[in-house]
């Protein structure tokens, strides 16, 4: 079985990195902007050696699909925001239960692409060091519409029906740069709180879809438990894969979904517990793959952690994935059997 | 709350530290020269209590200075973590070592008793006791010995109580239960549950001249309100210097209780510019659409911390003089 990871990497080891001090540097010379930061020559050589080094890690540990290893200016939503007309940021808010904060967009307006985001770049950047596929991880419209200030003309199903034209423009952009496959985090649309808009976010997915045929799309659903969405989502036009969460309280009923798998899309499967420190060994890994591949193709299952390993630290979120790819890459149809 | 005026104003409860208390607490506990750190802590302490006074805030906190973070502080004191070296990325270019929950308290021992009485000793103002909730202890930590979520939480409520309890024996008379964690959960009635029990526990008991404030931030306030008011708090202070259409919507629809309390976080803690006394002014006048003045109390929207320390001490200072030009307006 091969292995991709999720998302963001953590980067610090012992109290320092110099993508830290490079951000530090920018911030002493005053500009501080999503806008500056794509100018700063000085913290785009630190950006691009910081994701050098996570590629090399991915690969030094055996992963199969590797992520850009993008580290953005602060956070995915304020390095991506300058791209995009009728977006500003302002105020924090934490993502999910994970107690890290992002930039929100406010919207007071249909928003519309004007460029690439910074992700675009940073595929270009990864897949020139590797021969391996790079999969670049962009987070979904419903996610970025859920956490958004919306106002007015923003807070429309027109506004919603624009975020996803440019996430849908994004993709797209990446396709255009090679990417074959491309995942967009979309797990707030498991809290139940969310789950209501599902048609929404639907939509949203095959508009993706339809703007990059020939990526691979895989939407990553992290901690939560997928439950009746399962099969509607498989049945959305162009789902190259999707992403589920088998750890913590999410494993008995991610696993009595998968009774509803159809049709041909990847199941990234999360195995390893990307918010807990225990490593889970190599054997119990293992453990967990049949219950999966008694449901779907084995050639159809990637192997992954959670989520981003970035909510761990460097040093157990490594060990993780090197267990992970043990696990995954000993894996074969006989334990199916057995 | 009769020492108070209207409009209490007070810090949430961090303060910048000194650059190079900052420094000497980078290093590993062990290899920390406790009594230089003590000395600079202290020092620390008053220079925050002298500020305070200074700017003119009703209640004051003693800034935590000795708190390398509000969850490691409470769990190395208390003996039951351990530190992982590795920071993990909280917000920014900001990254923090995270606890690992690894046994039962070994020495439970009473960690802010000392200190606040050190910070009553030097400030003439009350002193608003700042303490991390049994919730969001649990919940911005990995643990690795309790077998759930409420397991662990119910067992660190009674630390917490234990804190409390001696703090309002000792007459201390503001007690502020810090669970910003109970704003990410939102959807999950038992996690929300499991956080008012838990503070319920923690300040069973306390006497009814004991003030109890709660802080929350950085969520969806809207997603939790009105259910929040199931907490055993007075006061609650909520970061909302970029209050929502959706928050302020939630507070039209259902307003906010005449025997509590909201404390409006008026000042941003994330972004070093420093707003103007009119722009601060601006939004209490929005918080007087939604409440009575005797429900409103005036704050940052979280602890100073994040902050250089100019831009919180002119932040605090724009903060309390916009409050007394409403306070003027208020009282004709």
């Amino acid at each position: 079985m091969q292995v991709t990871p999720t998302g963001r990497f953590p980067i610090v080891r012992d109290g320092a990195h110099p993508l830290r001090s490079a951000l530090d540097a920018f911030r002493a010379r005053g500009e501080v902007t999503a806008e500056a930061a794509q100018r700063d020559e000085a913290l785009l050589a630190a950006q691009r050696e910081a994701a050098r080094e996570l590629l090399a890690a991915q690969e030094a540990a055996g992963v199969d699909l590797p992520t850009d290893g993008y580290i953005p200016l602060y956070d995915e939503w304020f390095a991506w925001a300058p791209s995009v007309a009728g977006v500003t940021t302002g105020g924090h808010i934490r993502y999910l239960d994970t107690n890290t904060y992002y930039h929100r967009w406010h919207l007071s307006e249909p928003p519309r692409r004007i460029g690439d985001g910074p992700a675009v770049a940073a595929y270009r950047h990864a897949a020139a060091l590797t021969r391996k596929d790079v999969k670049p991880c962009l987070f979904g419209p419903y996610t970025l519409w859920a956490y958004a200030v919306k106002e007015g003309e923003g807070a429309t199903r027109r506004a919603f029906d624009a975020l996803a034209e440019v996430v849908a423009g994004e993709v797209a952009a990446l396709a255009a740069a090679g990417a074959r496959y491309v995942q967009i985090d979309e797990s707030v649309l498991l809290r139940h709180g969310h789950r209501g808009d599902f048609p929404l976010a639907v939509a949203a997915v095959e508009s993706i879809a339809a703007a990059a045929p020939d990526v691979t799309l895989i939407v990553h659903l992290a901690c939560g438990a997928v439950g009746d969405l399962l099969p509607r989502l498989l049945e959305i036009p162009g789902l190259g894969g999707l992403g589920l969460d088998f750890t913590d309280a999410y494993r008995v009923p991610n696993l009595a979904a998968l009774s509803d798998w159809r049709g041909d899309a990847l199941l990234q499967a999360g195995v390893t517990d990307a918010r807990q420190v225990r490593l889970e060994p190599i054997a119990e890994i293992r453990q967990t793959l049949p219950p999966v591949t008694d449901f779907v193709p084995l050639e159809r299952c990637l192997a992954a952690p959670s989520t981003g390993l970035q909510y761990l630290p460097y040093h157990i979120a490594f060990h993780k994935l090197d267990n992970l790819v043990a696990a995954a890459h000993s894996f074969t149809p006989l334990e199916v059997e057995a | 709350m009769s020492e108070l005026p209207l409009l209490p104003v007070a810090g949430i409860g961090s303060f910048p530290k000194p650059g190079d208390l900052f420094k000497a607490e980078m290093a590993p506990l062990q290899a920390q020269d406790s009594a230089s750190m003590r000395a600079m802590r202290e020092a620390a302490v008053k220079d925050w209590l002298a500020i305070q006074e200074e700017a003119g805030v009703d209640l004051a906190v003693d800034g935590e200075m000795y708190r390398r973070s509000m969850t490691t502080y409470f769990l190395e004191g208390w003996d039951c973590a351990d530190l992982d070296p590795d920071p993990v990325w909280v917000m920014d270019n900001m990254y923090g070592q995270r606890s690992i929950i690894t046994r039962p308290a070994r020495r439970l021992r009473r960690l802010l008793l000392e200190w606040y009485r050190f910070a009553r000793a030097h400030t003439h103002l009350p002193l608003k006791v700042t303490i991390t909730g049994a919730y969001t202890l649990r919940d911005w930590v990995f643990d690795r010995y309790y077998g759930s979520r409420r397991e662990a939480v119910n067992a660190l409520a009674e630390y917490v109580r234990e804190e409390v309890q001696a703090l309002v024996a000792d007459g201390f008379r503001y007690i502020q239960i810090d669970e910003p964690a109970f704003v990410t959960r939102y959807d999950q009635p038992d996690e929300l549950d499991l956080a008012i029990a838990a503070m319920r526990r923690v300040l069973d008991g306390t006497p009814a001249e004991v003030t109890v404030l709660t802080h929350m931030c950085y969520g969806a306030f809207h997603e939790v309100y009105p259910k929040m008011l199931e907490l055993p708090a007075k006061v609650f202070c909520l970061e909302l210097s970029h209050a929502t259409p959706e928050m302020l919507e939630v507070l039209r629809r259902h307003p906010f209780p005449p025997d509590r309390a909201l404390g409006f976080g008026v000042v941003d803690v994330m972004d070093p510019r420093v707003e103007s006394v009119d722009e601060i002014e601006g939004r209490i006048t929005l918080a007087l659409d939604y409440l009575d003045p005797a429900q409103l109390w005036i704050n940052p929207d979280c602890g100073f911390q994040t902050l250089p320390h100019d831009a919180a001490v002119s932040k605090l200072r724009n903060l309390v003089q916009a409050t007394r030009k409403v306070r003027e307006a208020i009282s004709g």
